[in-house]
């Protein structure tokens, strides 16, 4: 239960401290830093540091007047210049430079479509004569026969395509 | 919103008001109100005199060119100019993440101290500068964020989520964790240091 007051009061500490919690939280965590010692350090170690904050960086980083109006002074000779383009263009750029540059987009890959057309651009050939893949065809013959004389032996030959001119036989086995 | 809020926020109104139609002074009153604060919150962030000084003349040149885009009924003008700073301040983090070497620690160059200030005082005051800028660099971009808007500007944490963009309560736990880490960075130190600081302005 210790730890719990503690870890409760620890996380509501800062907003306790600043005033922003809610009725009921800030009721709870006023209890527990009175009943709890623990609470209590937590409570007074965090009010001085938030307090020492609150004080200090306030201070910290504080400009120089001179260099305030020295940027004061970019300031105003930026804000004088006048625009270098033209009214209409400037307007245009900067209502619409995003749908400029969709714009600019469409043109060229319209452009890039048309292109073929433009300079006499023909359909290719629908059937291409690709190189077709060697056709192998199968041929029995018989070439020799054995003792038994059944059996017989076949040749595969690249390109034939079903011919026999440039069939070769396998030498028979001899026995 | 308190009455003197509202009076402050409808000053500020009329000052715009009296900018947009074109009238050059109600630029330089919204100037002499908002650079010191302004710059002060792009200091503790970039911890760089230079950049905050980049970054407050960006924002103001923004701001000024797009005054007409301000809605006093959405947020106040200080919330609108700290989230156009913010931004901008975060386009420096990412552009300066890989070269995070400060020319003049590099040189072992210092900054002069103004002139008026005695040596002593000077060398105080440069500790104690230098403790809590070391201490608000160890914090993450978002959570040094949240502490510079809480405790350097004393906002609150509505303001502080319209400015971060984030929900109130996730500001709420990034000024809780920054508030202990910056603890815990500044404990070696010792929070004498900090009394110093206030003691020398």
């Amino acid at each position: 239960m210790v730890r719990f007051k503690y870890r409760y009061c620890k996380v509501h500490m800062a907003r306790y401290l600043s005033g922003d919690l809610a009725d009921p939280v800030r009721r709870r965590v006023a209890r527990f830093i009175d009943e709890n010692e623990d609470c209590y350090r937590e409570y007074m170690r965090h009010r001085e540091f938030a307090q020492n904050l609150e004080r200090s960086l306030p201070t910290f980083g504080r400009p120089n007047p001179q260099r305030l109006d020295a940027v004061w002074s970019t300031l105003q000779a930026e804000l004088q210049t006048p625009q270098p383009q033209s009214a209409w263009f400037s307007d245009f750029g900067s209502r619409s430079n995003l749908q400029f540059s969709y714009a600019l987009a469409v043109l060229a890959i319209t452009i890039a479509l048309m292109l073929p057309l433009a300079i006499g651009y023909r359909a290719a050939p629908l059937a291409l004569d690709f190189p077709r893949a060697p056709h192998y065809a199968v041929v029995v013959r018989p070439v020799a026969r054995a003792l038994s004389g059944a059996p017989s032996f076949a040749t595969v030959e690249p390109g034939s395509r079903g011919t026999a001119s440039l069939l070769q036989s396998t030498p028979a086995p001899r026995f | 919103m308190t009455d003197e809020r509202l009076a402050m926020r409808a000053e500020i109104d009329a000052i715009v008001s009296r900018a947009l139609n074109g009238d050059q002074t109600g630029y330089a009153e919204l100037y002499d109100r908002f650079s010191a604060s302004l710059y002060r919150l792009c200091y503790s962030l970039l911890l760089n005199e230079q950049d905050a000084e980049d970054i407050l003349q960006e924002s103001f040149l923004y701001a000024f060119k797009n005054l007409q885009r301000f809605d006093s009924r959405k947020a106040s003008l200080k919330t609108w100019l700290y989230t156009i700073a913010i931004s901008r301040c975060r386009n420096t983090y990412r552009r300066k993440r890989f070269i995070t070497v400060d020319i003049t620690q590099w040189l072992g160059l210092e900054l002069k101290a103004p002139p008026a200030e005695a040596p002593e005082a000077a060398a105080i005051r440069r500790d104690a500068s230098e403790s809590i800028s070391n201490a608000l660099q160890e914090l993450s971009p978002r959570l040094r964020e949240a502490i510079v808007l809480r405790y350097g500007q004393g906002m609150t944490y509505r303001e502080i989520s319209e400015v971060m963009g984030c929900p109130q309560k996730t500001a709420e736990s990034r000024v809780r964790l920054g508030h202990e880490r910056l603890r815990k960075a500044l404990q070696p130190v010792g929070l004498g240091l900090l009394e110093e600081l206030l003691r020398v302005h």
